[in-house]
C-alpha cells in the first residue's frame, strides 16, 4: 500500500509539473465552464417560453367562443416537451425530438418542430455540452497525459530499476491509476462544484446528478486504466498514442454511428402516409380486418335499442351521436395502440442494437445512461408521449362526454360555455422516476462492469504475458 | 530526387502493416458507407414512388367517378364526389415530392431530418404540413454514415496518421544527422514525403468517390468533378497542416497530439461552439407556428361567412359577384375564404420565421468561414442537394403548389359551378424546385478551403526555411 501511494504520488507531482496538464486541463476548464454556464442560460430562456407557450395554449382554450362540444374538442390543445433540469448538462435527444403535439380528435400527432431543422449541418457535428466534453474530448485527454505512462519507463529504461526495488507490476499499475486518477479529479472537481450549483435543490436531481457523477467517474477510470495498460503492453509511445487515439475514433466515432446506421436498416420505419394509411384500414374494417365501421356502428345501435327497450335511437335517454363519437373514439385509441405499439417496437429494436454495442463500446454505454439520468433520452420522451395521449383521449372523452349528456341528436347548433372549458384540467406530465428512468440501460450498466473485469484480468495476466515477450 | 524519394517511400509503406491496415480499414468503411447510403436513398426514392403511386390511383378513380351511372345511389354519390367543387377541394389528393438528387446516396445531408413528401388537399396548407413525421431520434442524432462523413471526418484521420511524423520517424531511428549533412533541400524532401503519403490516402478517396458515382447511376459531370475537387482540396489542406505541424521539428508524440488536437478542434469545438456563441434561436416563432396546426372552425354564421367572404374578394376581386344574392355554394365558397384568408395571414408568420432562421444560417456559415471541415460538409451537400436550404426550397415550392391546389376545385367553386372532366386535364402538377446550389457561395467555401492549403502550407514552408537542426 505504501509503494502504491509513494507511485501515486510522484505521478501526481511530475503531473503538476507537466505544462502540457496545464495548457489542456486549463482549456478544458474553460470549456466546460462555459458550456455549463450558457447551457443553463439556455436551459432558463426555453424554460420560460416553454411555460409562456403553455399558459398562452391553456388562455386560448379556455377563451375560445361557446361552440358544440365535439367542435371544441377539434380546436384542440397543445403538448409541449419540457426540459428536464438536468438537460443543461445533456442535451441528449431533445434537439432530435419534436418539441410540440397537437391534441384533436380521432386522430395521435407525432411531435413537430425538432430544434435541428433549424440549426442545419452544424447540429449533425454535435452539439456542445458538458456531457459531449465528458464523453468524447476528456478521454483525449485522459489519452494524451497518460499514453506513455509505462512505454516511458520502457524507454528510458527506468522500469528495471523500479522492479528491481522490489515492486510489483500490480503495484505499479494501481500506483499510476491512482496518481492519474486524482490528477484528473483536480480538473474535474471545478465542473463537479458548478454542476452542482447549478442543478437546483431538488432531491430527485441530486441523486441523479451524484448517479451522473459516479457514471463519469467509473467510464473515466476505464478509459485511464485502458491507456495505462496499452502504454504497458506495447512498450512504446508512439504505438500506444496511435492505437488509444485509433480506438477512440472507433468507440466515440465510428461505431455509435455505424450501430445506429445498421439498426436503422434492419428495422425499417414506415411514411407517415403508410402509417396513417394502415390506421385508416382498421379503422374502417376494424381491427380483425372483418368489422366494418357501419357494422359496429348497426350493433351498438341495437344493443341500444334493446337495452333501452326503445325503438329509434332519438327516444334514448341521452344523444346516440355522442355515444357513437364516445365509442368511436374508444375504438380508435384500440387501433391507434395497437399500431403506435407496433412503431414503438421498431424504434426500440433500431435503438437496441446500439444499446447492445454499448458493451464493447463504453462510450455508447455511458452516452445511454447519462441520457437517461438526464431525462432526455428515447424513453424520457416516450414517456412523455403516452401521458400526452392519455391526456388527449381524456379531454377528447370529456368532450364527447358533454356532447352526450348535455344535448340533443342531430342538434349541432348546441353550445357549451367556458365553464365547460374550463372542467377540462391543464396536461401535467409526470418524469419519470429514476428507477424507470434507468431500467432500460442494462446493457450500458453491464458494459463499464465487463470493461472492468477485463481490465483487471489484463493486469493480472501481464507479468506472464512479459515473461514471454 | 523525387523519384529517389518516392521510391523509398513506396517500400517504407510496403513493409508497413500498420498503414496497410488503416487503407484497407478506409477503403472497407468508404464502401460500406456507400451502401448504406445507396440504400437509405433507395428506401426514400421507394417510399416516394408508392405515395406517387397511391395518389395516381386515387386520382383515376375520381375521374372515372364521371362515367358513374347516376340514376342509382351509390353512382350519384361517387358522381358528386368528383364533380361537386365542395367535395372535391378536401378529398382529391396531390403530392408535392422531395426527389433525391443523383449524388444524395453520397452525401444524405438534412434529407433525413424532413418529409419526403407532401400528401396535398385545397385543405389548409398548414393544417397539413406542420403536423410532425415519424422518425427516430436516437438515429437522427447519430447522423448517416454515408461517403461524405467519410471523406469529412475519417479522411483527415488516416492523413494524419500517414504524415504526422514525416520528419520526427527521422529523429526517432537516428537518420536526422543524414539529413543535415545531405545535399538534398530538405524542405523539398519533406513535401515529396508529404505528397506520397497523402497522394495515397487521395487515391484511396478518389477510388471510393469512383464507386460512389458508379452506384449512384446517372450523375452530372460537373458534380461529380466538383464533388472530385472539394475532395481533394480539402485533402490537401489537411496535408497542410501535417506539414505546418511538422515544420515545427518536434517529436513524433508532439506531432500526433497537435494533429489530433486540431482535428478534434475543427470537427467538433469550432462547429458545435459557433451555435453555443450565437446562441440558438428563439423557439418563440415555433409557438406562433404550433398554433397553425389546429383545425380550422370558422362560425357557421352568415356574419362570419360574409366577413370572410369580403376579405377574400379585396384580393380575389375577380370573383366578387355581381349580385348579392347567396349561390347554392355560398356557405362552401365562405369557409374556402376563410381558409384563404388564414393561410395568407399565416404564411408571413412562417416567412418571418424562415427569414430568422436564414439569418441564424448566414451567421453560423460566416463563424465557421474557416473551418475546413464546415465548408468542405457544405459543399457537399450543396452538390447533391442535401443541404437545409434545399429542404427550404422544397418547402417553398410545396406551398406554391398548394396554391395551384387550392384554386384546382375553389376556381370552380367561386364561379359557381360543377366540374368537369376538362378540369382534371389540367389539374396541377408538381414543379420541384431548382436546386438551392449557388455557384457563388460554392466559390466562395471552395476559396476558403484553398486559401487554408496555402496558408498552412506556406506557414510550414516558411517556418523550415533554415535547415533543421535535428
Amino acid at each position: 500500500m505504501k509503494k502504491i501511494k509513494i507511485i501515486a504520488g510522484k505521478e501526481f507531482r511530475s503531473g503538476l509539473r507537466s505544462p502540457a496538464w496545464y495548457l489542456a486541463g486549463g482549456l478544458f476548464l474553460l470549456l466546460t465552464l462555459l458550456v455549463l454556464i450558457s447551457g443553463y442560460r439556455n436551459y432558463r430562456q426555453r424554460s420560460q417560453e416553454r411555460t409562456a407557450a403553455v399558459s398562452e395554449q391553456r388562455s386560448r382554450w379556455l377563451h375560445q367562443d361557446p361552440k358544440h362540444p365535439h367542435i371544441a374538442a377539434h380546436f384542440g390543445n397543445f403538448a409541449f416537451m419540457p426540459q428536464t433540469p438536468l438537460s443543461f448538462f445533456d442535451h441528449g435527444l431533445d434537439d432530435f425530438t419534436g418539441t410540440v403535439a397537437y391534441l384533436e380528435p380521432h386522430r395521435q400527432n407525432e411531435f413537430a418542430f425538432k430544434p435541428a431543422e433549424s440549426a442545419g449541418a452544424v447540429s449533425r457535428f454535435g452539439v456542445l455540452t458538458a456531457s459531449m466534453i465528458l464523453q468524447v474530448i476528456f478521454p483525449l485527454i485522459i489519452i494524451f497525459i497518460s499514453f506513455d505512462a509505462f512505454s516511458r519507463e520502457f524507454e528510458q529504461q527506468t522500469i528495471q530499476l523500479l522492479y528491481s526495488q522490489g515492486i510489483s507490476f500490480r503495484q505499479l499499475y494501481l500506483g499510476k491509476l491512482v496518481g492519474f486518477s486524482l490528477l484528473l479529479a483536480v480538473l474535474l472537481a471545478p465542473v463537479m462544484i458548478t454542476l452542482a450549483a447549478l442543478a437546483g435543490t431538488d432531491r430527485e436531481q441530486w441523486l441523479r446528478m451524484i448517479l451522473l457523477g459516479g457514471l463519469y467517474g467509473l467510464y473515466f477510470i476505464v478509459i485511464l486504466a485502458l491507456s495505462l495498460l496499452c502504454s504497458a503492453y506495447l512498450r512504446n509511445s508512439r504505438f500506444s498514442l496511435l492505437l488509444l487515439t485509433a480506438l477512440w475514433v472507433m468507440i466515440t466515432i465510428v461505431l455509435p454511428k455505424w450501430a445506429a446506421s445498421t439498426g436503422d436498416g434492419f428495422f425499417r420505419l414506415p411514411t407517415k402516409n403508410t402509417f396513417d394509411a394502415a390506421i385508416h384500414h382498421d379503422l374502417l374494417n376494424g381491427i380483425n380486418g372483418h368489422d366494418p365501421s357501419g357494422a359496429r356502428a348497426q350493433k351498438l345501435k341495437s344493443e341500444l335499442l334493446r337495452k333501452y327497450k326503445v325503438d329509434t335511437v332519438a327516444k334514448l335517454p341521452f344523444n346516440f351521436d355522442g355515444y357513437i363519437m364516445e365509442a368511436g373514439e374508444e375504438y380508435s385509441s384500440r387501433v391507434y395502440d395497437r399500431h403506435f405499439a407496433q412503431l414503438q417496437q421498431t424504434l426500440i429494436r433500431q435503438n437496441q442494437l446500439t444499446q447492445w454495442c454499448g458493451l464493447i463500446d463504453p462510450f455508447i454505454a455511458v452516452n445511454g445512461l447519462s441520457m437517461a439520468l438526464a431525462g432526455t433520452d428515447y424513453y424520457s420522451h416516450l414517456a412523455f408521449q403516452r401521458q400526452s395521449e392519455q391526456y388527449r383521449r381524456r379531454f377528447v372523452q370529456q368532450m364527447n362526454h358533454e356532447m352526450e349528456v348535455h344535448s340533443k341528436m342531430g342538434d349541432w347548433d348546441y353550445r357549451s360555455d367556458r365553464r365547460v372549458f374550463a372542467a377540462v384540467p391543464p396536461f401535467r406530465y409526470r418524469p419519470q422516476g429514476l428507477m424507470a428512468s434507468i431500467s432500460n440501460q442494462l446493457p450500458g450498466m453491464i458494459s463499464l462492469m465487463i470493461w472492468l473485469i477485463l481490465i483487471g484480468w489484463l493486469v493480472q495476466r501481464y507479468p506472464a504475458y512479459l515473461n514471454q515477450s | 530526387m523525387i523519384r529517389t524519394i518516392f521510391h523509398s517511400e513506396y517500400l517504407q509503406f510496403r513493409r508497413s502493416p500498420a498503414i496497410w491496415t488503416g487503407l484497407l480499414c478506409y477503403l472497407f468503411l468508404g464502401l460500406y458507407s456507400i451502401y448504406y447510403g445507396r440504400q437509405v436513398i433507395a428506401v426514400q426514392q421507394t417510399k416516394i414512388a408508392e405515395a406517387a403511386d397511391s395518389i395516381s390511383r386515387a386520382q383515376i378513380a375520381y375521374i372515372k367517378n364521371f362515367m358513374a351511372d347516376t340514376t342509382t345511389s351509390s353512382g350519384r354519390y361517387n358522381y358528386e364526389k368528383a364533380s361537386v367543387p365542395s367535395l372535391v377541394r378536401f378529398n382529391y389528393p396531390f403530392l408535392a415530392m422531395n426527389r433525391p438528387g443523383a449524388l444524395a446516396p453520397l452525401c444524405i445531408g438534412q434529407r433525413d431530418l424532413f418529409p419526403l413528401y407532401y400528401p396535398l388537399t385545397a385543405q389548409s396548407y398548414y393544417v397539413q404540413t406542420l403536423k410532425g413525421d415519424i422518425y427516430n431520434p436516437f438515429k437522427l442524432k447519430a447522423g448517416n454514415f454515408d461517403l461524405a462523413f467519410v471523406i469529412v471526418y475519417l479522411m483527415p484521420l488516416l492523413l494524419c496518421a500517414c504524415c504526422f511524423d514525416i520528419l520526427s520517424a527521422e529523429l526517432r531511428s537516428g537518420t536526422d544527422r543524414l539529413l543535415t549533412i545531405a545535399s538534398g533541400n530538405l524542405r523539398l524532401l519533406l513535401l515529396y514525403r508529404l505528397l506520397f503519403r497523402s497522394g495515397l490516402v487521395m487515391a484511396a478517396t478518389l477510388l471510393l468517390c469512383l464507386a460512389g458515382f458508379f452506384s449512384a447511376g446517372q450523375m452530372n459531370f460537373r458534380c461529380g468533378l466538383g464533388w472530385i475537387m472539394v475532395t481533394l482540396i480539402y485533402a490537401l489542406v489537411w496535408s497542410g497542416i501535417n506539414f505546418w505541424v511538422n515544420s515545427f521539428k518536434k517529436d513524433g508524440t508532439f506531432n500526433a497530439i497537435a494533429v489530433l488536437t486540431a482535428w478534434v478542434s475543427i470537427m467538433i469545438i469550432i462547429p458545435s461552439a459557433a451555435d453555443l456563441a450565437l446562441g440558438q434561436v428563439s423557439r418563440i416563432g415555433e409557438v406562433k407556428l404550433a398554433a397553425l396546426m389546429r383545425s380550422r372552425n370558422m362560425p357557421e354564421t352568415d356574419s362570419a361567412m360574409n366577413a370572410a367572404l369580403q376579405k377574400f374578394y379585396l384580393v380575389n376581386p375577380r370573383y366578387r359577384p355581381k349580385d348579392t344574392i347567396s349561390g347554392r355554394f355560398y356557405y362552401f365558397q365562405g369557409y374556402s375564404a376563410f381558409l384563404f384568408n388564414g393561410d395568407r395571414a399565416a404564411d408571413s408568420l412562417t416567412d418571418a420565421r424562415y427569414e430568422l432562421l436564414a439569418q441564424h444560417q448566414q451567421q453560423l456559415a460566416r463563424f465557421n468561414a474557416v473551418n475546413p471541415a464546415y465548408n468542405t460538409s457544405e459543399m457537399l451537400s450543396m452538390l447533391a442537394g442535401t443541404t437545409l436550404a434545399d429542404e427550404w426550397a422544397f418547402k417553398s415550392a410545396a406551398r406554391s403548389f398548394h396554391r395551384q391546389v387550392f384554386w384546382f376545385a375553389n376556381r370552380p367553386l367561386f364561379e359557381s359551378r360543377l366540374m368537369k372532366p376538362l378540369d382534371y386535364l389540367g389539374q396541377p402538377k408538381f414543379q420541384p424546385p431548382s436546386a438551392a446550389f449557388i455557384l457563388k457561395n460554392w466559390f466562395v467555401d471552395l476559396l476558403a478551403l484553398t486559401i487554408g492549403v496555402v496558408v498552412f502550407g506556406l506557414a510550414g514552408w516558411i517556418k523550415l526555411r533554415h535547415r533543421p537542426s535535428l
